[in-house]
């Protein structure tokens, strides 16, 4: 497109070193650009031509609003992390299946054969008997737990029915026997 | 007159050892008869080596509500059996009877508690460790 220029080559010279300077307005810019639009130059201007038709055509070409460009990237990141994300959580959700399959393989190998009748009925899925299972076996260690100190205090009984026994007793060699029969279990 | 005393002697005996060959299973055998009873719960776990499926350990419950009817046939049994324990004791605390039973053989040994509680709720716990 030709642009009607009203500069002079001299006027043109001033505006050249003002507009490197970066203290041309806008009025100034535009007639420098009609300048170098025209089809005939002076020669000494005529090697800045593509210059100006830079400055020109990039200014013309840059968006009102560089947001467009912006969007089809943060879209395709948004499609990323869902993917990201739906992975993860595949991942996740399988590895817990695996582990809970693992877990009830396991809590068959230990308990096989237990079962539970209640009010007549008659369970044998080691799956669904693990909270009585559980239950069952904290009583068995509670139960454990009761033996060891029945036992203790029936050692302390008799350690004391030997004491007292060998009060009355002047013979060292009975007394010494009344000992070893009270440390019997 | 003589040979009457002695074949009731020998006969006494032989009942006696019967009975007591047979005594640890009275327990037993009165939880398996009872445990399919109405408001009964029995639970039996089986504890195994993961590796070789051998059995370890067996633990039996057996649990009734008050007025089962079975609280004085388990007593009876307890205390039949206590005759043959290895350990037998027994405790009443806080209106709670407690009894408790241990036998052991070559190749296990067996602790029965018996447990009546303030509401007559009975409850047997057998814990078998195999050797």
């Amino acid at each position: 497109m030709t642009r009607t220029s009203h500069l002079t080559p001299d006027e043109a010279d001033r505006l050249i070193r003002k507009f490197f300077d970066g203290a041309t307005s806008n009025a100034e810019e535009q007639a420098l650009y009609a300048y170098f639009a025209q089809p005939r130059l002076p020669a000494r201007h005529e090697a800045e031509r593509g210059l100006f038709a830079y400055f020109a055509a990039g200014l013309q070409e840059t968006p009102a609003r560089p947001v467009r460009p912006a969007r089809p990237r943060r879209f395709v990141t948004l499609r990323r992390w869902a993917a990201g994300a739906a992975a993860a959580v595949a991942l996740v959700g399988g590895g817990v299946a695996f582990w809970h399959h693992e877990r009830v393989e396991r809590w068959e190998a230990l308990y096989a054969g237990s079962y539970r009748i209640e009010d007549g009925r008659r369970t044998t899925d080691v799956r669904s008997l693990m909270p009585y299972i559980r239950q069952s076996l904290a009583d068995a260690r509670q139960l454990h737990a009761e033996q060891r100190l029945l036992d203790r205090q029936r050692q302390e009984r008799l350690e004391n029915l030997g004491s007292d026994m060998i009060q009355g007793i002047d013979d060292p060699e009975l007394q010494k026997e009344i000992e070893e029969i009270c440390k019997l279990p | 007159m003589m040979k009457r005393r002695i074949t009731l002697t020998l006969l006494t005996l032989a009942l006696g050892l019967a009975s007591g060959a047979s005594a640890q299973e009275r327990i037993d055998r009165l939880m398996d008869r009872v445990s399919s009873a109405r408001r009964v719960t029995f639970t039996s776990t089986l504890v195994r080596d993961p590796d070789t499926r051998r059995v370890r350990s067996i633990v039996r419950e057996l649990s009734a509500p008050p007025n089962s009817g079975l609280n004085d046939d388990m007593r009876e049994a307890f205390r039949q059996e206590a005759r043959r324990a290895r350990k037998a004791d027994a405790v009443v605390r806080n209106g709670v009877f407690q009894q408790w039973l241990t036998f052991e053989s070559a190749t296990r040994q067996s602790v029965y508690r018996l447990t009546i509680d303030r509401d007559r709720a009975m409850k047997v716990t057998v814990v078998v460790k195999v050797k």
